[in-house]
């Protein structure tokens, strides 16, 4: 097995054999906790599959070796990488989105017809209450609305490569979730592994 | 008639290896052996293996296939460490953010709650690292009588929130209970004068003794201060001393020639006193046998992280010891056989009385117990002939060495089996037979069986 950062839906062709253990982390504490884990569990000579929606920045990309500061012995680290997938999920375009579909029409009107200096005065003003209106909305309601359902999109977007996981490879030795993210992640999995133990960290 | 039927609170039960362990295995063999039904509520597995890593496999085996035992879980760890992803609900589990929230929102009311049922330390104004164990086994206690009634409740501690536990048990279902003190929980047992505690935990032994049908202490010392502390409650104070193991005594032989090996068993702490004796060894080991051994078994501390520093301070091979590691309780016979000497190092005053003491005084093999002039072992070796009593002295002990290894030399089968029969009142079924007597003198109890 060769040791690199993959995408989803590349980890049939990734499959860790016996013993392995299965490590989610979607924020920086996540991930931190997940090179916790990975680090003790090459210690006991276990493999590790690692769900990283952080979006480390990998040495290479995709196509390069994992660095984790620590000795890697060849092969016993894969990392799914899902951060991009992430990213262009609807939920979090629309964080970037709302602000631009609304600003965008009043921008768009303060170019229309003849320009005098009292409609931009008017029209500056509305946009730049509007943006600061937005920007609170954003703040308060459409992050926030992100951030709960962070949980279940990082899910939705790991469950087929989980799935196959449990079809196709030795069950994992333990499931471990870095962060209250991940947790959800670990919740769904501790479902599909019913005997296997969770823990945030490896002890 | 129905059998009666006791609800054992014992924390540490197997396969936890803590010292108190046997007493509790004792304690339900007696009440099996006397026609009562036992139900233990214990502490669970993971504790002891994962949490603790103090555990001894084969102890389980000892457990009588009629005691039923539950297991309570608990853990020093935060619920969030612990808790196993699937006892976590739905709710928290796919949102996990907005339940920590909103749990953070209902703030003071989420504290009050616990407060009410008995989840937090607020709940239980003591000292005891094991209050949240108070609550689960309370109600574990209520769905086991919703199988069966039972008749007494008896708690052994420590912890002793097992004693608090009995107490509410009690109160609930309107049952007796009595408490089984290993060691005193007001006293400090090093210097046997009032332990540093907080008035209210001293309200709560109070509390406790006042209602608690009998109290059970490990010797006379610890008996007579409770009754001085106590005066009130004088009569509720009985003694029901620790016992020795029948198998673990092994058949008596003659003395030899050849070189000698003493020994010592049990979980050693650093409240041992070593020093005084690898000093008193490495000083006299040249005017013993060539080839005499100093032997240690045991358990390094009673958790994973004592053993290092304690293995330190040990001397190396070539200076004739060794260590054997852990001894499980079928071996210990073997170990004891293998010994020509046997040592007790222990610390502590009047109240040190160890389990080991009576075992080790049930062999019938010279003794050299190494404690203060006042410990309560060096008191009961006071009457062995084959012990003899050193304080923590290098010279002291290495004098006792010498003489111990004379009395190796030439005591003689007889006087060993003479040793032996005069110790017989101390097996731990025997003694622990008087603990059942004691319950069994529960008015309540005789008036329901007569019933």
């Amino acid at each position: 097995m060769p040791e690199r950062v993959i995408g989803l839906g590349e980890v049939g062709a990734h499959l860790p054999s016996d013993p392995w253990v299965l490590v989610f982390g979607v924020s920086r504490e996540g991930n931190r906790r997940a090179r916790r884990a990975t680090r003790a569990a090459l210690h006991w000579n276990m493999a590790v599959l690692w769900f990283d929606g952080f979006g480390e920045r990998w040495e290479g990309g995709r196509t390069g070796r994992v660095d984790l500061d620590f000795p890697v012995p060849d092969g016993s680290v894969v990392v799914v990488d899902y951060s991009d997938d992430e990213k262009r999920h609807w939920l979090n375009r629309m964080v970037e989105k709302v602000p631009a579909s609304l600003i965008g029409p009043i921008e768009r009107a303060e170019g229309i017809g003849e320009p005098s200096e009292g409609r931009v005065r008017t029209l500056t003003s509305i946009r730049r209450s509007l943006q600061r209106a937005l920007a609170a909305l954003q703040k308060m309601v459409v992050r926030r609305i992100a951030q709960i359902f962070r949980g279940i999109v990082s899910w939705r977007l790991v469950r087929d490569d989980v799935e196959l996981l449990s079809s196709s490879a030795p069950p994992p030795r333990m499931i471990i979730y870095g962060d209250d993210f991940a947790l959800t992640q670990g919740w769904w999995a501790a479902r599909i592994w019913t005997e296997i133990p969770t823990a945030m960290e490896v002890n | 008639m129905s059998k009666p039927h006791l609800l054992y609170i014992a924390f540490f039960f197997p396969p936890s290896r803590a010292s108190g362990v046997y007493r509790a295995l004792a304690t339900v063999k007696a009440f099996d052996n006397a026609g009562w039904d036992v139900t233990v509520i214990t502490a669970d597995e993971r504790f002891f293996e994962d949490e603790i890593g103090s555990v001894d496999r084969s102890l389980v085996d000892l457990i009588p296939e009629s005691v039923e035992v539950e297991r309570v879980p608990f853990s020093f760890r935060s619920e969030a460490e612990v808790r196993d992803l699937r006892d976590v609900g739905w709710f928290k589990g796919n949102f996990p953010l907005l339940s920590s929230g909103v749990r953070r929102r209902l703030g003071s009311f989420t504290v009050a709650l616990d407060v009410m049922r008995g989840r937090s330390a607020l709940s239980f104004p003591m000292d005891d690292r094991y209050l949240s164990w108070i609550d689960p086994v309370v109600a574990k206690a209520k769905a086991i009588r919703r199988r069966k009634a039972f008749d007494h409740v008896l708690a052994t501690g420590n912890p002793y929130s097992a004693f608090e536990a009995a107490r509410l048990i009690a109160g609930i279902h309107g049952r007796p209970f009595t408490v089984d003190y290993r060691d005193p929980w007001a006293f400090d047992m090093r210097i046997g004068s009032l332990a540093k505690l907080s008035a209210p935990t001293f309200a709560a032994e109070a509390r406790i003794i006042d209602q608690a049908y009998a109290c059970i202490q490990v010797n006379d010392a610890i008996a007579s201060a409770y009754a001085n502390l106590y005066p009130e409650k004088a009569h509720k104070q009985h003694i029901v001393m620790n016992g020795y193991d029948e198998a673990s005594i092994p058949d008596v032989v003659g003395p030899h020639n050849g070189p000698l090996t003493f020994g010592m068993l049990g979980t050693v702490t650093d409240l041992w006193p070593l020093g005084a004796l690898f000093e008193a060894w490495h000083s006299r080991r040249k005017s013993l046998p060539p080839g005499s051994l100093l032997r240690l078994g045991g358990h390094l501390g009673y958790f994973p992280w004592s053993a290092d520093p304690l293995l330190a301070t040990f001397p190396d091979q070539s200076a004739g010891f060794e260590y054997v590691g852990p001894v499980p309780k079928t071996d210990v016979a073997g170990f004891y056989a293998g010994l020509d000497v046997v040592l007790v190092p222990l610390f502590g005053g009047p109240m040190v009385t160890a389990g080991k003491v009576l075992e080790v005084a049930a062999l019938g093999t010279p003794i050299v117990c190494i404690q203060g002039r006042d410990g309560g072992a060096r008191h009961f070796f006071e009457k062995h002939p084959l012990a003899i009593g050193v304080d923590p002295d290098p010279d002291a002990v290495g004098a006792a060495l010498l003489e111990a290894a004379t009395l190796a030399r030439t005591t003689t089968v007889e006087e060993r089996v003479s040793v032996r029969q005069s110790m017989a009142e101390y097996e731990r079924q025997t003694a622990m037979n008087e603990l059942v007597s004691i319950v069994a003198q529960a008015p309540e109890l005789q008036a329901n069986t007569v019933a």
